[in-house]
């Protein structure tokens, strides 16, 4: 594709996008406000309710005491200059709560991914290569199991086992007790941490990231391999592989030159779809290992009915999906020249 | 090609053993990289209930417990006694004109931890701050007036008798600032602070006390980190640093302590807690009182009002049941007061389980076996306690009686909105404590805040609505003791409420550490430990 066609295709997706994450708002807006509950009620302590200007001041705070298509309205305007409104649950700005909590869950999630990709693709791989083999069925077990546990009972038991039982990784949390973060650059502990040429801390901030990157990363290789493996199967007698086995290629060669490139698209949906339901799927997980992430983040703004960080959240993962899609498209047509993209 | 994978293998295990910590020199740990590392530390992990770090705004448990430990309060309480207070900025305090000023004398060596004295304008300011701010601890000096009567004096005035003040005074939200320090990073006591004052984000990363600690680094989300306050002026803290560690669940906080890992787990229940072994393990009674309604509104219900009906209630709830359900620690709640304050109950004035009474209560209403429904917030836990169970609990003693009850469990926001509207017929919640004192309770007296939840009007029941004006306005600990208990009697025998119990405070703690005690206000207080 040209590279005026490239500009026209990313123009008119990231159009598109942003009238979705309007679109988002409004629905987040209009559900937040249909449940029955007072925002005040939630935020302020019982004493403080029976208060009137203690409720008073809290309601003009955070625009409250305005009627609600003009709260929306002004959220809107204040939208459009990046101001996502001050969070009420914790008296901070949701752009600042956001770039706290989304680097610690995409960190976890990009370690997840990266996991669960090698190890899922690996083999998926070696069952369709094996098919039949027993090989191929203790896979297939394997990938059953990865899908159907439920994640906290495998949260829990890896806890108990490595932490508890072996020692050989620490408890929850991002690093030690008492450690300090590395220098912001990224938000990601363990790059930071390189950044700034702290290599204690890096591994610090790897050996945190290990149990909650596996555990949520068990589902994703279920899945992965799942798919590699039909995908694979989908090719692999095909004429062309045939072929290019008769030329005398070895069995690695054929696999990675011929096999692999088609079967390279289904699983790269796949892998990008996990990948986003990872950013925005982490709450057990975040919440057995203490991980500050923004799946717990979301999590107490439901319960607090703090709208401006349930807005803020919404946003985030719309932009994040958005993107993702946009990212698997652009991949499509670098993986299969035919696929045009329009 | 085949050292090319050995090399490969090498660097495979190598850096699986680091990441398994196997290689001592690179396992980098608290010990090792803690920039305090000189000193003592301290590792907690409680499951955060925190949103900020400025005295004037916070009201969380978690964030009491911290601000207990950065900021000097004119009085306090020495350990878990809450029924008397202790001297802490102020040496000493009068009480005069029946309860309507206070006069406080500072201790002339409380500095902050820039070194300057702790003055009566300070005080002055931060108080007026709190009032001014209009933020959720702001009721707590509602109709008091603030001056100083001299560099070391504070002078607190109302027009109503306040007897209880002292007993407020010691609200880590009253925490005293350094007023300089604090007004040159935005703050202000004015009467506009609610909109004017921005020093709050200051707060969050600084500290300008005089407690015993200073804050390191704060985070709602993962940790607070605390150093000790060199230049303190009471007793050096025991700990160079103390880490607050946000851990979101009990079992993992359980493992930790258990490990050694950690020294202090705040949120276990009784159940968890017990067959541990090699660790210290303090129960009691929380300050958190569980309790029943009866909503007293005929508009709301035709049963509920019922006097008959309430007792029934009161005799057929199974209390030793209830503290079975809440575990080791846990005790029956004689009065609305918890046991643990000034103006409790005696134990001998609890409820007692009689199904026979019950049900002759019962047939003495004239309601036949009523139908109703029990609603309470699901989904969250007092003190471990889960209200699901502590409802179903109820839900079988009520059956028991005859009374056809059902659940409706709510989410916590939605029922409080409820709640609040006083429109639940049956209601199942707690109270816990916005301060030691009895007259936080008089929030339940008829037509007050909590009566009115439970539609109870102060011309429905004439005498303990005066009774309640009457405790407001008594001073004294003996005088006060006598009429919160008249007032307590009185609201059993004819009130709405039926209080059940306060579930269990547990602390577990590492064997190294001296003083460790359950605190029902600030969890626990950094300043006893050893």
């Amino acid at each position: 594709m040209s590279p005026a066609g490239l500009g026209r295709f990313l123009a008119r997706r990231l159009g598109i996008g942003a009238v979705l994450v309007v679109g988002i708002t409004l629905i987040a807006f209009i559900l937040t406000h249909l449940v029955p509950a007072d925002p005040a009620t939630a935020n302020l302590g019982q004493s403080a309710l029976g208060d009137p200007a203690i409720v008073k001041a809290f309601y003009h705070e955070y625009g409250l005491d305005k009627p609600v298509p003009q709260q929306y309205v002004i959220y809107l305007w204040k939208l459009l200059h990046g101001n996502l409104g001050m969070s009420e649950q914790s008296h901070r700005a949701v752009a600042t709560d956001l770039g706290q909590y989304v680097p610690a869950t995409m960190e976890l999630a990009l370690f997840a991914i990266v996991i669960s990709v090698i190890v899922g693709v690996g083999l998926g791989v070696l069952a369709a290569v094996r098919r039949g083999h027993p090989v191929d069925g203790g896979l297939r077990v394997f990938s059953l199991l990865g899908v159907s546990m439920p994640t906290f009972w495998v949260a829990l038991f890896v806890f108990y086992l490595f932490f508890f039982r072996l020692g050989w990784l620490p408890s929850g949390g991002r690093l030690s007790p008492g450690l300090v973060a590395p220098a912001r650059v990224t938000g990601l502990y363990t790059v930071d941490a390189l950044l700034n040429g702290q290599w204690p801390l890096f591994v610090n901030a790897l050996r945190h990231l290990v149990m909650p990157g596996a555990v949520l990363g068990i589902f994703t290789v279920g899945t992965v391999l799942r798919f590699t493996r039909a995908s694979v199967l989908e090719v692999i007698n095909n004429d062309y592989v045939r072929a290019a086995r008769a030329k005398g290629l070895s069995e690695w060669t054929v696999i990675r030159r011929h096999v692999m490139r088609p079967a390279l698209l289904p699983i790269a949906t796949v892998a990008s779809l996990a990948f986003g339901s990872l950013l925005s799927g982490t709450v057990l997980v975040e919440n057995i290992f203490s991980w500050p992430g923004i799946g717990e983040y979301a999590y107490l703004s439901a319960i607090n009915l703090d709208l401006p960080a349930i807005m803020g959240v919404s946003i985030v993962v719309a932009i994040i999906y958005i993107l993702i899609n946009l990212l698997v498209d652009l991949l499509y047509s670098v993986l299969d020249p035919r696929i045009e993209l329009r | 090609m085949k050292k090319q994978a050995a090399g490969g293998l090498a660097a495979l295990l190598s850096t699986s053993a680091l990441l398994l910590g196997t290689v001592p020199s690179m396992s980098a740990t608290a010990s090792t990289l803690s920039a305090a590392s000189s000193g003592r530390t301290l590792v907690i992990d409680n499951s955060f209930e925190l949103v900020t770090a400025d005295p004037a705004h916070m009201f969380e448990p978690t964030g009491e417990l911290v601000c207990n430990a950065l900021y000097d309060t004119l009085v306090t309480f020495n350990g878990g006694n809450f029924k008397t207070v202790v001297p802490d900025l102020a040496t000493s305090y009068q009480t005069l004109d029946g309860a309507r000023k206070f006069v406080f004398h500072l201790n002339p060596a409380a500095k902050f931890s820039d070194g300057t004295p702790v003055t009566s304008a300070d005080v002055v300011w931060s108080l007026n701050r709190l009032i001014n701010l209009k933020g959720n601890p702001s009721f707590l000096l509602g109709g008091e007036t603030i001056t100083a009567g001299g560099p070391g004096t504070v002078v607190m005035t109302s027009s109503a008798p306040n007897p209880g003040l002292p007993y407020i005074l010691p609200n880590p939200a009253t925490g005293v600032l350094n007023e300089k320090v604090v007004a040159a990073h935005g703050g202000t006591d004015a009467s506009n602070a609610s909109t004017k004052d921005t020093a709050e984000n200051w707060l969050n990363a600084n500290s300008a006390g005089s407690g015993p600690y200073i804050l390191k680094s704060f985070s709602t989300t993962s940790q607070v980190v605390l150093a000790a306050n060199p230049s303190y002026w009471g007793p050096k803290p025991a700990y160079a640093t103390v880490v607050l560690r946000n851990t979101a669940t009990a079992s993992v906080e359980k493992l930790d302590v258990q490990r050694g890992v950690n020294e202090i787990a705040l949120d276990l229940d009784p159940s968890q807690s017990t067959g541990m072994t090699n660790v210290q393990i303090h129960k009691g009674p929380s300050p958190n009182v569980m309790f029943l309604f009866a909503n007293d509104n005929p508009k709301i219900s035709k049963i509920t009002p019922n006097h008959d009906f309430q007792m029934a209630l009161r005799y057929g709830i199974d209390y030793a049941g209830m503290l079975q359900l809440a575990g080791a620690g846990a005790v029956q709640s004689p009065g609305i007061i918890p046991t643990v304050f000034l103006g409790a109950l005696p134990a001998s004035a609890d409820a007692k389980y009689d199904l026979t009474q019950a049900k002759a209560w019962l047939a003495k209403s004239g309601l036949g076996h009523p139908t109703l429904k029990l609603t309470y917030p699901t989904g969250i836990t007092v003190n471990g306690l889960s209200f699901d169970d502590a409802a179903a609990r109820v839900l079988q003693y009520i059956q028991q009686i005859g009374i056809n009850v059902s659940l409706q469990p709510q989410s916590v926001q939605i029922g409080l909105g409820t709640y609040r509207a006083g429109t639940e017929p049956l209601g199942l919640w707690y109270w816990g404590p916005d301060y030691p004192d009895p007259s936080d309770y008089l929030q339940f007296a008829p037509g007050n805040l909590v009566g009115l939840r439970a539609g109870w009007t102060a011309a429905e029941a004439p005498t303990i609505a005066a009774l309640a004006t009457k405790a407001a306005q008594t001073t004294g600990i003996p005088a006060r003791q006598a009429i919160f208990e008249q007032y307590q009697r009185a609201m059993n025998a004819n009130g709405p409420f039926i209080p059940l119990i306060q579930p269990a405070e547990v602390v577990v703690g590492t064997t190294g550490i001296k003083n460790l005690q359950a605190n029902g206000l600030w969890l626990v207080d950094l300043r006893d430990l050893g």
